[in-house]
């Protein structure tokens, strides 16, 4: 192989690694779902409107309404974080600590309603004790086995 | 150092003085595991010593007191395993390790992989890995490779001496509980106590260690000097077996998640998945061009930095996991200590791996030209790069969250879809090389040759994409790549890239099996065994690339994937099933097993009865589901809720399937059992996502169910199952093949051989039948009958006796399941909670529980109820009339019936609640084989929905009376029913 042969191959080569990386950050940044308090969302929340997002929140007490429709079981609720509430909506099933006042993160997208802004979420993630703490097991033991 | 941990260690042996509290549970094996580790560490800190100054000053005793103390160290290591093991199965919880990851109610097995399912019981179990394969390693090489054994026990001793500071400093395994030990272990996470779990995380540890014997070898020939292809020879296999263990590891992990997690899928691009597929791309791309030096001797430096950072990457990955820097659903939790430690350490694997190889830079010498880009070496080179990038790639999605944190603080992170964004072009290009590449030659391929090559696999792949276009429109779907919105055909190119990479792999074959024909003369299969026993390494890699091509159709299957939740208010009303009566034919009563007229003047035996337009249907694409109840199961470790779906299909059932929930009476929330359907084309998947309870805690029979269709899924696990074989052939050894290949002399040895070969083909046999069986669950199994009365029922006549029992045995019938191994249901020690004896057993077949329970009072809550002082005739004939008649044929009665008490008034204060120890699947099969006797039919009301799906009359089995008129009695025992009979033997009330 000539040196013009590799010249060609770095280039490319270059080229090609360079143009991925940057389409890479480019889509990665499209995709990226930000994450962010009630309280944080709702004091701009027109710059959330149509990203994908997590929204974490707590759930206001008596704001759970379960509906049974079709065969589909949609509910609405309020997620509430200093002061500030945000109405969401969604299907499916929920997680078991899912009920009044438990820590909520929610994944879906912020939209602008008559009156205000609602957030229609997929997935609904009860924050604290993880189903896969694979973990609760594994976590270290409060006092630290190690030696005195 | 010593002082500060030995009387602690010392103090936790020594036995509890009266005076004192009964504290630091006296443990010896604590004690004996502590000095055990600590002997480790020094026996290590001396391995590295003596390697180093060995090799550095060519003392051969120097060196061989390193290879002797490396043995050492493996005894040891093998030693302190045997004591957390021991520890496990005596229940030891004065050890906090143990306490802490085990209780009495598991099982052996569990007890056992319990060692691991900790984060100090696996940083332990990895040095008893290493310890192991580097025992092997060492004890292969301690000749051939003197100048440098040295060094390579001191690289794998630095790795082992780093674990074992963590496990001495901070993770001991053998900690104990300073103040009084826990009667009882936490135990083993639930969701943990899974048959794919107690081999999945060792096959992964398992995976990552063997990747330490490459690196160390890796830096042995740069420390010695030694950079000929010597050591990479010596290290190929082992890479093979970090492959396949690595691959063994991920797709168990990913059959794990699928069983047990309810996704939906087998991977979901969660950090702990990917931790375990970094390396995984380097140690592939490793083996690629490790061929390239070896038959060109190209990419001399491009390898050692593969084998550095297959190395660094396991151990990165360790740390993803471990410490808690990347967010993840199954991470061990976040531990700066931890982080810390392992960042000082992977600093120093890639200053001292990277100085050296700087260092060493001009001994590697001018290395051969590319000659060509028609060449393998190319194809090889593109494969290496594709799989860095994927590596990159995940390395860099994993990570986001984090990097974004760290460049503009608020935290984002990105989905599966954007993996699969990005990993399926890029799978699908290795793809496509993993079927070229071997095609093209060695240096250069001429014209004619590339014409040749790739005139058939082109043809076949073409082919392919058009027939499939045409024939199947759904497989014309597109996926998004690279970026949302740029959508291609993706699936369509996937199948016509398999039909490639297999094309390509059979011409390979075939050719080659017709040269060796010509040059042996032996028969065509004769001389395929022979190619590929030969050239073990270049066909085994032919045939993990054909399992890569099944892999990627399973994946394919992904794009048509479809899910669905649905949310049922109550299971199927029994009143609405259209009961089985008597003789005559009352409105919406038939037998089981008659002969009935349906719309359309079509004569059709009666099997089971279900209402038409029942909300409990519902309607998921082509198939429809049916919950048919909701049942409430209590053992010693868990209360367990299962939902009974039946499955149709074109009018026709094709599955009972028992989603359910757990919830451990340890485990902080349910876990989901998910059900499956597996078939070829695609599997129906079902989880039961919640039920409704009503104020007082008691079920409605509502339910939640989350469905998915999966196509090809099935897929996956047979392209491993290639892949594993393809790659067991490449490390088969030479002198295992010679002696297989050389003609046994006696009758004997050729009776062995043959039986061999048998061994071989049954066992796989049996084992993918009973690995492939799904069927009741084991909480089911032992439910005695106690099913509440159906509404107008409450006199039943004795024909009554027949059908429910059948109705129930029908509906109950399906596809069995063999264990689950292992999997603790505390079968054996089965009781009732004793609030629930109280109320007896609760079933839901109707709605609210009726009180048809003998004792049962109404609570004031239950607003009206019957206060039922005998058992509804029908359930007491079913259960109870075949024990005593029998007893009273055989003149005996249950000798365990405790004296002075009538065992038929035991019976009958229990009643129903009275559990009866029915011999678990026993008895069921003995009321299916009754079913079965008769249940060739057809459901007039399916039959005329879907008219001409009806189900044909299936001949009467076997050895089985076919039922045509009236059953005999069959409370009666039923003269010759065997199932009846066994039933009768079996039951037996319990105590």
């Amino acid at each position: 192989m000539n040196t013009q042969t590799l010249l060609k191959l770095v280039v490319t080569s270059a080229v090609v690694v360079v143009g991925g990386l940057g389409f890479l950050l480019y889509s990665s940044r499209a995709d990226a779902a930000r994450y962010a308090m009630v309280d944080v969302v709702m004091d701009g929340p027109d710059q959330w409107v149509g990203h994908d997002m997590q929204i974490h929140g707590w759930v206001e007490p008596g704001s759970i309404r379960e509906q049974i429709e079709g065969q589909t079981m949609r509910r609405t609720f309020v997620l509430t974080k200093g002061g500030k509430r945000i109405a969401v909506r969604h299907e499916g099933p929920t997680p078991d600590t899912f009920k009044d006042q438990s820590e909520v993160v929610a994944s879906g997208r912020l939209a602008k309603v008559e009156g205000g802004y609602e957030f229609t979420a997929t997935e609904l993630m009860a924050k604290c004790p993880s189903k896969y703490e694979g973990a609760e097991a594994n976590r270290k033991l409060d006092d630290k086995p190690r030696f005195h | 150092m010593l002082a500060q941990l030995l009387p602690a260690a010392a103090a936790a042996a020594a036995p509890a003085a009266p005076g004192t509290p009964a504290s630091v549970g006296g443990s010896v094996v604590a004690l004996l595991g502590t000095i055990t580790l600590l002997l480790a560490a020094l026996t290590a800190a001396w391995c590295i010593a003596a390697g180093i100054a060995g090799n550095a000053r060519g003392s051969r005793r120097l060196v061989q007191s390193a290879i002797y103390g490396s043995y050492a160290f493996a005894a040891l290591a093998s030693l302190a395993s045997a004591l957390i093991i021991y520890a496990f199965v005596t229940h030891d919880f004065s050890i906090k390790y143990v306490a802490a990851t085990s209780d009495t109610s598991m099982s052996l097995a569990y007890k056992v992989t319990a060692f691991w399912g900790g984060l100090d019981g696996s940083l332990l179990f990895w040095v008893l890995v290493l310890a192991l394969f580097s025992t092997v390693a060492i004890w292969v090489n301690r000749r051939r490779h003197r100048d440098m054994i040295g060094y390579v026990i001191a690289t794998i001793m630095v790795v082992q001496l780093f674990f074992l500071v963590l496990l001495i400093f901070g993770y001991s395994p053998f900690a104990t509980h300073l103040t009084d030990p826990p009667a009882d272990g936490r135990g083993l996470n639930p969701l943990l106590q899974n048959y794919w779990m107690v081999i999945h995380p060792p096959s992964l540890y398992i995976g990552f260690v063997a990747a330490t014997i490459p690196f160390a070898f890796g830096i042995g020939a740069l420390a010695s000097g030694r950079l000929d292809d010597l050591w990479l020879s010596s290290v190929r296999s082992w890479m093979l077996v970090c492959f396949f263990f690595l691959s063994l590891g991920l797709i168990l992990g990913g059959r794990w998640a699928y069983e047990e997690l309810g996704w939906g899928g087998y991977w979901a691009w969660d950090p702990v998945e990917n931790a375990g597929f970094l390396p995984w791309f380097t140690a592939t791309a490793f083996l690629h061009s490790a061929t390239i030096q070896e038959q060109r001797g190209m990419l001399k430096n491009w390898n050692l930095i593969l084998v550095i950072l297959t190395f660094f990457l396991t151990i990165f990955g360790t740390f993803m996991t471990r410490s808690g820097v990347v967010q993840s659903v199954h991470a061990f939790g976040k531990d700066d200590e931890l982080a810390l430690q392992f960042i000082v350490f992977m600093i120093v694997i890639l200053v001292v791996s990277f100085g050296l190889l700087a260092y060493r830079s001009n001994r590697l010498g001018k290395t051969p030209q590319l000659e060509s880009f028609a060449s393998r070496e190319f194809a090889f080179l593109i494969n290496n790069w594709i799989l860095l990038g994927c590596a990159f790639f995940v390395l860099f999605a994993t990570m986001f969250p984090t990097i974004s944190e760290a460049i503009d603080g608020g935290r984002a992170s990105v989905g599966a879809g954007f993996f699969n964004r990005w990993m399926t072009p890029l799978g699908l290009v290795l793809l496509l090389l993993a079927g070229a590449a071997p095609l093209l030659a060695w240096r250069r391929t001429t014209r004619e040759r590339l014409w040749s090559q790739f005139l058939w696999p082109t043809v076949l792949a073409v082919a392919t994409m058009v027939v499939l276009a045409v024939a199947l429109p759904q497989t014309r779907v597109t996926t998004e790549v690279f970026a949302r919105g740029v959508e291609l055909p993706m699936s369509l190119v996937t199948y016509g890239f398999c039909a490639f990479v297999w094309g390509s792999v059979v011409q390979e074959f075939v050719r080659g099996a017709i040269v060796r024909r010509r040059q042996t003369g032996s028969d065509p299969v004769t001389s395929l065994i022979g190619l590929v026993l030969t050239k073990r390494r270049k066909y085994g890699g032919y045939i993990v690339h054909a399992g890569v091509a099944i892999l990627f159709l399973g994946f394919t299957g992904k794009a048509y994937e479809r899910m669905d939740d649905r949310t049922i208010a109550r299971p199927i009303d029994p009143a609405q099933v259209l009961r089985v009566g008597a003789g005559e034919q009352r409105p919406g009563y038939l037998r089981i097993g008659s002969e009935v007229e349906v719309q359309g003047g079509q004569r059709v035996r009666v099997d089971r009865l279900l209402h038409r337009d029942d909300p409990a249907w519902f309607t998921f694409h082509d198939y429809r589901f049916l919950y048919e109840d909701l049942i409430d199961t209590q053992d010693d470790s868990k209360s367990a809720m299962t939902a009974r779906v039946s499955v149709w299909q074109d009018g026709e059932q094709i599955a009972t399937l028992y989603p359910a929930r757990w919830d451990f009476h340890r485990g902080e929330q349910p876990t989901t059992e998910v059900a499956i359907h597996s078939r070829f084309n695609e599997d129906v998947y079902i989880v039961l996502t919640g039920f409704g309870r009503d104020a007082a805690g008691r079920p409605t029979g509502m339910a939640n169910f989350r469905v998915w269709k999966n196509p090809l899924i099935l897929w996956v696990w047979l392209g491993y199952l290639t892949i594993a074989f393809g790659t067991l052939v490449c490390l088969l050894p030479a002198g295992l093949v010679n002696r297989a290949s050389r003609k046994p002399a006696t009758l004997f040895g050729r009776a062995a051989d043959v039986g061999a070969v048998l061994l071989f083909f049954v066992g796989s046999a049996a084992a993918i039948t009973a690995a492939s069986r799904p069927g009741v669950p084991h909480e089911l199994q032992d439910q005695p009958y106690t099913e509440a009365a159906p509404p107008g029922a409450s006199t039943p006549t004795p024909d009554d006796v027949i059908a429910p029992t059948a109705h129930l045995a029908a509906v109950v019938d399906g596809p069995r399941r063999g264990d689950r191994a292992g999997r603790s249901t505390g079968r054996a020690r089965h009781h009732v909670d004793p609030r629930r004896r109280r109320h007896g057993r609760r079933r839901h077949l109707v709605g609210p529980p009726a009180p048809a329970h003998v004792g049962h009072r109404p609570r004031p809550d239950e607003g009206a109820g019957v206060h039922v002082r005998r058992l509804p005739a029908r359930v007491a004939v079913r259960l109870q009339v075949p024990v005593r008649r029998r007893r009273a044929r055989a003149g005996q009665h249950d000798a365990r019936a405790p004296a002075g008490r009538d065992p038929g008034a035991a019976r009958h204060r229990g009643g129903a609640q009275a559990r009866l120890r029915s011999g678990r699947g026993r008895v069921r099969r003995g009321v299916r084989r009754r079913a079965r006797a008769g249940d060739a039919a057809v459901e007039p009301v399916l039959a005329a929905a879907h008219p001409g799906g009806a189900r044909r009359p299936r001949p009467p089995v076997r050895g089985r009376p076919a039922v045509g008129g009236p059953r005999p009695a069959a409370t009666g025992g039923g003269g010759g029913d065997a199932g009846a009979r066994r039933r009768s033997r079996l039951c037996r009330p319990a105590r």
